[in-house]
C-alpha cells in the first residue's frame, strides 16, 4: 500500500483550522478524563480551546483550573494514578515550574500527554520560540516528539497517547510544537472522526490505579537496594518504545494514509545525499524548500529531521548516515557551556562523521531561507560550533 | 553488602507501586545502625519505660524482661538514656567482610 506523506493526502476532509486548535481537537477525540488548564502563551490557545468545547458539550472531561503549571501536572499525575487519561499544555516558564513534578510523572510510570508551545526561558524574558524549555527537561523521562506542521501534531497526539499507555513503556510523553510559527499558523489539517479514533487507540487500562476495594500504595520511598532499579526499568520502558513509536507510526499510516518516516525520524531526498541537515519542529519544512532550490543547481543534499528526541534514534542515524559526509545540525537551543544540545547527540550518535553545529532561531528570531542557505554554505567547516543571527 | 540486594530485579513493580500491605515489614532497616542496645538481663525489672521511648517500636516485655528487635532498630540509644537501672548498653556492630 501507497502511503503519502504527512503533508500530501485527500483534500476533501480538510478544515482550515490552527495548530492550537488542531490540538485540542486530537485531544478531544482521545477523550481524557482530566484536562489541568493554566494560561501560558504561547500554548494557551489550545487549552482555552478543549474548555470551550467542554462549555458546548463537545468534551467530556474534568476541566481543572489550576492554580500553577505545579499544580497542573500534580492533577494529572492525582488524576492519572486514579487510571485515567489525562492531558495538559504548558510552555517555557510553565515547564520550568512543572519540572519536578515532569520527574516524579514518569518515575511512577503515568503514561501522561501534555502538548507544549516551544517558548524560550528567561531572562531576559521572551515569549517567542526556541527549543530551550523542553531541552532542558530532556533526562525527565517523558517521551518527546517534535512537530513540523500542524496535521502532524494533530497526528502526534493521538500516537503519543497510544504509545505512552503501552504496558511495556508506560511513560508520559510531550508533544511539541513550535511557539508561535506553528502553535499560532493556520494551516488545513485532515482531520479524523471519532469512530477512527476509537479504532485506533484503545481504551486506557493502567498497571495500577489508586482504588479504594484495592488499596496500593504509590509514590513510595526506594532504598538504595532498589531505586537504581526503578532507574534502570524506566530506560529499558524508553527504549523499547523506539520500537512502539514505529509500529504506531506505521499503523497509523496503514489507517490513516499519513506517515511521519519510520516515526522517530524522517528524511527527505537523503537516498544518494552527500550532505544533510538534522533538524526539528518547523524549520524543517523552510530546510525542505531550501534543499529542492539547491537540488536543482545540482548540489547532493537532504534532510534528516529528528521526530523523536527522546527515545533518541540513535541506531535509525547509524544506518543512513554512513554515505553522508558532511552534516549541519541546526540547533534551536543552547546548551550553555557546550553547544546546541541536538548536535551533543548527534555527535555522540556519528563520532566519524564531519558535523557543524548552527545555533539558530533563539527567542524567535526568524529563521529563513536565507539562513539556511548561509548555513549550507558553511557546512564542513573547520569552525564547529557558529551562530548564525 | 548482599543484605541490600533482598529484591531481585522481578520482584519490583513498574513506578514503584506497592501493591500489598505488610511491606514495610519485610523491609528490615536494622542495618543502618552503627551501634545496637545489648540488654543487660540482670538489670533489668521490666518497667517498660523503654518500650515507650522506643521510636520505632522496637522493644516489648516478653517474660518480664524487655525483648528488643533488632531487625528494625537502628540504634538511636534513647532506650540506654532513659532506662532507669541502666541495663541497655550501646555496642557497636561489627560489620562482617562483604
Amino acid at each position: 500500500m501507497q502511503i503519502k506523506s504527512g503533508r500530501a493526502g485527500n483534500k476533501d476532509a480538510r478544515k482550515m483550522i490552527e495548530c492550537s486548535e488542531a490540538i485540542a481537537e486530537a485531544t478531544a477525540l482521545c477523550k481524557p478524563a482530566v484536562v489541568a488548564t493554566y494560561p501560558i502563551t504561547p500554548q494557551t490557545h489550545i487549552v482555552e480551546m478543549l474548555a470551550k468545547m467542554h462549555s458546548e458539550g463537545r468534551v467530556n472531561s474534568e476541566i481543572i483550573n489550576v492554580e500553577s503549571e505545579h499544580s497542573a501536572m500534580s492533577a494529572c499525575i492525582g488524576a492519572e494514578a486514579c487510571g485515567v487519561r489525562t492531558f495538559t499544555a504548558s510552555s517555557s516558564q510553565g515547564i520550568a515550574l512543572m519540572s519536578e513534578m515532569l520527574f516524579i510523572a514518569s518515575g511512577m510510570r503515568l503514561p501522561i500527554v501534555m502538548a507544549v508551545a516551544n517558548r524560550a526561558l528567561s531572562a531576559p524574558i521572551n515569549i517567542w520560540n526556541d527549543h530551550s524549555d523542553t531541552m532542558a527537561q530532556r533526562d525527565a523521562g517523558w517521551l518527546q516528539f517534535y512537530c513540523e506542521n500542524a496535521q502532524e501534531a494533530y497526528d502526534s497526539i493521538i500516537q503519543a497517547y497510544k504509545i505512552s499507555e503501552q504496558k511495556d513503556i508506560m511513560l508520559p510523553s510531550m508533544v511539541c510544537v513550535d511557539g508561535f510559527t506553528l502553535s499560532h499558523l493556520w494551516e488545513p489539517v485532515k482531520m479524523l472522526s471519532q469512530a477512527d479514533v476509537d479504532s485506533f487507540l484503545p481504551v486506557y487500562n493502567p498497571l495500577y490505579k489508586l482504588d479504594s476495594e484495592i488499596p496500593v500504595t504509590m509514590g513510595a520511598l526506594a532504598y538504595p537496594n532498589t531505586y537504581m532499579h526503578f532507574k534502570k526499568q524506566q530506560q529499558d520502558a524508553m527504549l523499547n518504545a523506539v520500537e512502539v513509536i514505529k509500529k504506531t507510526n506505521l499503523e497509523f499510516g496503514k489507517r490513516f494514509s499519513r506517515i511521519y518516516g519510520n516515526g522517530m525520524i524522517e528524511t527527505y531526498k537523503i537516498e544518494d545525499a552527500k550532505e544533510a541537515i538534522v533538524a526539528m519542529g518547523s524549520v524543517c519544512s523552510t530546510a525542505r524548500i531550501v534543499i529542492d532550490r539547491l537540488r536543482q543547481k545540482g548540489r547532493k543534499i537532504g534532510l534528516i529531521k529528528i521526530r523523536a528526541f527522546r527515545p533518541f534514534p540513535n541506531e535509525e542515524l547509524k544506518k543512513i548516515a554512513g554515505k553522508i559526509e558532511k552534516i549541519a545540525v541546526i540547533d534551536r537551543a543552547i546548551s550553555l557551556g557546550n553547544s546546541g544540545p541536538l548536535f551533543i547527540e548527534i555527535k555522540a550518535t556519528l563520532p566519524k562523521s564531519h558535523i557543524n553545529n548552527f545555533i539558530v532561531g533563539l527567542g524567535g528570531r526568524d529563521i529563513s531561507e536565507n539562513i539556511i542557505e548561509s548555513i549550507v554554505k558553511k557546512i564542513g567547516q573547520k569552525q564547529e560550533i557558529e551562530w548564525v543571527f | 553488602m548482599a543484605k541490600q540486594d533482598s529484591r531481585k530485579d522481578s520482584g519490583i513493580t513498574a513506578g514503584a507501586v506497592i501493591t500489598k500491605a505488610g511491606s514495610s515489614m519485610k523491609n528490615k532497616t536494622g542495618f543502618w545502625g552503627v551501634f545496637k542496645p545489648v540488654l543487660l538481663n540482670s538489670r533489668c525489672n521490666a518497667c517498660g519505660i523503654c518500650v515507650q521511648y522506643c521510636p520505632d517500636g522496637c522493644i516489648v516485655i516478653k517474660d518480664k524482661k524487655a525483648s528488643i528487635n533488632q531487625d528494625y532498630c537502628k540504634g538511636c540509644a534513647i532506650c540506654s538514656k532513659e532506662c532507669p537501672s541502666k541495663a541497655i548498653i550501646m555496642q557497636k556492630k561489627i560489620l562482617k567482610s562483604c
